[in-house]
């Protein structure tokens, strides 16, 4: 911005009056030129009740009643998967009235979190641990605690949020995340699983637990990988067996079982296997006739 | 006993993205402990150009969202399905929020981001 051009922008934390806040500004200088003491006194004390209210609305916003003491975001690093991580965050009551815990909301199942007291006096300190198991996730995880809570004086919960991130190195890298089968994918789909913390990976074996879905392993050792090739047959699928799902069985010990995250669409399925056996085209004529 | 206010989530951002969902939110209700539980949505592709998504990732192992296709055309739907397993964690219970956010291929910007929220019963639900 050159010199002697005017910036419309306020600073931060100064803006200019609106509303009735704007009314009564003019109209206290109404009164203030009719010279009304009284009237002038009383305005100035509502202004001034009014401005105290304010003030604490707006502190109250700036300031939670429940802090961390430090930051609220650990980073635990790189990882291994099946790994069990505790980290403590000390939490404190900054408010005049006692704190209750009342919730937590995770965004992921592999977090735990625990406190050392729910009920926290005013300017009492507790810690809030949250113990993350990193299983079978691989990549970047970030898994987000909220904790709800109330104050003894305020009907309105209110949240605070811990949040850990971590980079999981897994055992062994699949593509791609998903299958998925139905009409119009192909019935033949292959994932493909590499060496990564483990080098001297193995697949040991396939189980499936539905005679539609049936596969086989190549062990490509000149590319240092093996693909599995999944194959679907809606038309062998049968109510009694299990819903289809399919485990890669490896030699690695902190994922030994890798659960092909599949999606077969049921009523795709049906009426694959209703095409399969009546072909839209074909006239059934009893023997009888 | 006194009945709080709801308030607004901390941790939920909206930010631009490729696909806009049918539904902003997936309610799964309340499952029981090692429950499973799917819902089928919608993603429609508003823009110009066709959207490709490459990957989806959740902030669960429990959580997973499959898209009947991956690539959507300009201002068509593709139909998803959002799906939540806690079969594997049995011992699960409270509330959970969970994120799936669809990575479209080529793109910089988000393919679709998607919220589920759920609750499991059981013994210890409660902060501990």
């Amino acid at each position: 911005m050159g010199p002697g051009v005017q910036s419309s922008e306020q600073p931060i934390g100064v803006r200019p009056l609106r509303g009735h806040a704007s009314k009564l500004a003019t109209r206290l200088r109404h009164m203030k030129s009719k010279k009304d003491p009284l009237l002038i006194s009383g305005i100035v004390v509502s202004a001034t009740l009014a401005a105290l209210v304010l003030g604490h609305a707006l502190s109250a916003r700036s300031s939670p009643p429940l802090v961390v003491l430090g930051p609220a975001v650990e980073d635990l690093g790189t990882r291994l998967q099946n790994e069990t991580i505790t980290t403590t965050f000390p939490i404190r009551n900054t408010s005049s009235s006692t704190i209750k815990l009342l919730e937590t909301i995770r965004s992921c199942g592999c977090t735990e979190p625990r406190f050392s007291k729910l009920e926290l006096a005013p300017g009492e300190t507790t810690q809030a641990s949250l113990t993350l198991k990193t299983g079978s996730n691989r990549g970047v995880l970030v898994s987000t605690t909220e904790i709800l809570y109330a104050a003894d004086a305020s009907p309105t919960e209110r949240a605070l949020v811990l949040q850990l991130t971590a980079n999981i190195v897994p055992d062994y890298d699949v593509s791609p995340g998903y299958l998925s089968f139905g009409p119009d994918s192909p019935t033949s789909q292959t994932l493909t699983m590499t060496p990564n913390l483990l080098k001297d990976f193995r697949v040991t074996n396939v189980v499936s637990t539905n005679r539609s879905l049936q596969a086989r392993v190549n062990s490509e050792m000149d590319k240092n990988r093996y693909t599995v090739t999944i194959f679907y047959h809606p038309e062998l699928y049968q109510e009694d067996d299990a819903p289809p799902s399919l485990a890669v069985e490896t030699n690695s010990q902190r994922e030994p079982k890798y659960f092909v995250p599949l999606k077969i669409r049921r009523e795709a399925l049906q009426k694959s296997v209703e095409d399969v056996q009546r072909p839209p085209d074909t006239v059934y004529i009893p023997k009888d006739r | 006993m006194e009945e709080r206010k709801p308030r607004d989530s901390a941790v939920k951002v909206r930010q631009a993205t490729l696909l806009t969902p049918s539904v902003p939110q997936l309610d799964f209700g309340t499952l029981p402990s090692a429950g499973k539980r799917e819902i089928t949505f919608s993603l429609h592709n508003p823009g110009d150009r066709a959207v490709e998504v490459a990957q989806v990732e959740t902030s669960c192992d429990c959580f997973r969202v499959a898209l009947q296709t991956s690539v959507v055309a300009p201002g068509e739907n593709a139909l998803a399905t959002a799906e939540v397993d806690l079969t594997d964690d049995p011992k699960f219970t409270g509330r959970l929020r969970l994120v799936g956010r669809g990575l479209a291929k080529k793109q910089a910007t988000c393919g679709f981001v998607i919220y589920a929220e759920l609750k499991v019963d059981g013994p210890g639900s409660a902060v501990k």
